[in-house]
């Protein structure tokens, strides 16, 4: 096993795929809104 | 001390509190705005509490740890990714909603799509898919109190049921504060759980060495033994079909973007930035809160690769705490799966409440309503309505999570085309949303049944959201399309 492994314990496979995409997604809201507000590109209500 | 005494402890001092905290929103509630969004006043700190509190449901603190247990890190693919790509839609949706001046979801389908039957259909597929969804929290709580109390299943969700109708009755007000407790709680259970089991192997490291060797049944009852080096693969060695993985964004994932429970937080919100900041944070906190369920996941399945005292996946995370790595800090965790199952269950019965009561009954019966009387058949329906899903929770789904995902999917297949449609598409029509929400929902239904009575003669490696939000979205697409430009030509 510890010749499959890449960090962790983990394989490469796993960590890219699983630990890549759950990053990214768990970024992902924050990515749209920095740009949403950036282009100010949201419904003025203040 | 002996362990019944500290966990009646952890539990009368937790019911003491949620009451308290419960009562507080009476007294703030006047009206229908303020009993259904909190009269839109909630700032960026409580709105982070009741929109993770809400979020973080029995499906995530029992059905994925169990899954995980079960499956491996294939789960998260399953569950996690899905719902955390679907807040990103709320983002996109939380820039327009809030300028329409809307108390419920379906209310949004009225006002532009000037259809009371729309926001009417809203409120009836609001009204059964929840009171079928709080069966998720009710069996939640229910497994986790029997535990706690050593007492019948059945009594315990009477007995949690009462608090939880309880702390709805005042509202959003209540619902948010109560919120708060139970994030906490949970936030802190989790993090307790995870930094115990990881102690107890030795490190993060250790336990995927270890996880990698396993190779047993998770419980009798499952149906598959798990290979070699199946908890760390990401689709576990084919027992997760890399297709039903997949497709599952389109009933987690599309169907949390579409999901009324969230997206009336943003008209709860003060404003608009408030309610964009509000999905970001929660996220973040959320993606924290889930690697502790990782942890909690792979590491129980360490410490016991079997368990044979237990009936489905939900069961694994209360026995790992109460039987495997009990501690004086175990009934504070069990305690917090109960907050996150509470804080769930009464969240959605505002909701439902909202839809039979505003929607259906106040939209096509009664528009004159008297607002005392209105918000007391609120509270008659939340507990009529809860009392139907605390009935249908003494025979409970198999697994939590693939019974949520498949509700959810019901949601997508139906409000997603309508609510998304209409903010961003100026051609899309009252036609186009009755005939996508009705084509996805016959969809969904049609292929539902296929798969549960025909199993074996028909694929089922697809998730049923799928061919429901591909209907939805062609009927939406040419129908408006078609009734814009007749409607174009007439003027």
């Amino acid at each position: 096993m510890a010749d499959n492994t890449f960090f962790a314990g983990l394989p490469l496979e796993t960590l890219l795929i699983i630990g890549g995409l759950f990053t990214v997604s768990a970024l992902c809201p924050s990515i749209a809104a920095f740009i949403l507000i950036r282009r100010k590109k949201w419904h003025q209500d203040e | 001390m002996s362990k019944s005494i500290n966990y009646l402890i952890y539990f009368a001092l937790y019911a003491l509190i949620l009451l308290l905290f419960g009562k507080g929103g009476f007294k703030r509630t006047r009206s229908t705005r303020d009993f259904y969004v909190a009269g839109n006043s909630l700032g960026l700190l409580p709105s982070i509490f009741t929109f993770s509190a809400t979020w973080f449901s029995a499906a995530s603190m029992q059905g994925l740890s169990g899954s995980i247990y079960a499956y491996g890190y294939s789960a998260i693919l399953y569950a996690v990714i899905p719902w955390f790509l679907g807040a990103t839609f709320i983002v996109f949706l939380a820039t327009k909603l809030k300028k329409y001046d809307i108390m419920t979801i379906p209310e949004y389908f009225r006002i532009r799509y000037d259809s009371k039957t729309l926001q009417a259909m809203g409120g009836l597929m609001i009204t059964v898919c929840y009171i079928l969804y709080i069966i998720i929290q009710v069996r939640g709580f229910g497994i986790v109190i029997s535990e706690l109390l050593d007492i019948n299943y059945t009594f315990s969700i009477v007995l949690v049921y009462l608090f939880v109708v309880y702390t709805t009755f005042g509202g959003l007000f209540s619902v948010a504060k109560t919120d708060a407790l139970n994030f906490i709680l949970f936030f802190i259970g989790t993090i307790t759980a995870a930094a115990i089991i990881l102690k107890d192997i030795g490190g993060i490291t250790n336990m995927h060495l270890k996880a990698a060797a396993i190779s047993a049944r998770p419980f009798p009852g499952f149906p598959f033994v798990t290979e070699k080096g199946a908890l760390l693969d990401p689709f576990s060695k084919g027992a997760q079909p890399p297709l039903m993985t997949i497709t599952s964004f389109f009933g987690w994932g599309l169907g949390l973007s579409a999901n009324p429970q969230y997206a009336i937080r943003i008209a709860s919100a003060k404003n608009t930035k408030t309610a964009m900041k509000m999905i970001c944070y929660s996220v973040l906190i959320l993606a924290v809160i889930y690697m502790g369920i990782f942890i909690i996941g792979i590491g129980g399945r360490v410490l016991e690769p079997s368990v044979a005292d237990v009936n489905s996946v939900d069961e694994i995370f209360p026995y790992i705490i109460n039987k495997v790595i009990y501690s004086r800090l175990s009934g504070l965790v069990l305690i917090s799966i109960v907050a996150a199952a509470i804080s769930t269950a009464n969240s959605q019965l505002l909701i439902l409440a909202s839809g039979f009561s505003y929607d259906i009954y106040k939209n096509l019966f009664n528009p004159n309503i008297n607002e005392e009387r209105f918000l007391n058949l609120n509270r008659l329906f939340i507990l009529l309505a809860g009392s139907v899903s605390l009935l249908l929770a003494i025979d409970p789904p198999g697994s939590l999570l693939v019974y949520g995902g498949q509700i959810w999917g019901f949601f997508s297949s139906t409000f997603l085309l309508p609510l998304y449609g209409g903010l961003f598409w100026k051609k899309a029509t009252k036609e186009g949303a009755v005939a996508s929400f009705i084509g996805g929902l016959v969809t969904i239904i049609l292929f539902s049944l296929t798969e549960h009575y025909a199993a074996g003669f028909v694929s089922s490696s697809i998730h049923p959201a799928l061919p429901g939000v591909a209907v939805s979205l062609v009927l939406f697409y040419t129908v408006s399309s078609i009734t814009y430009r007749r409607k174009g030509d007439k003027k």
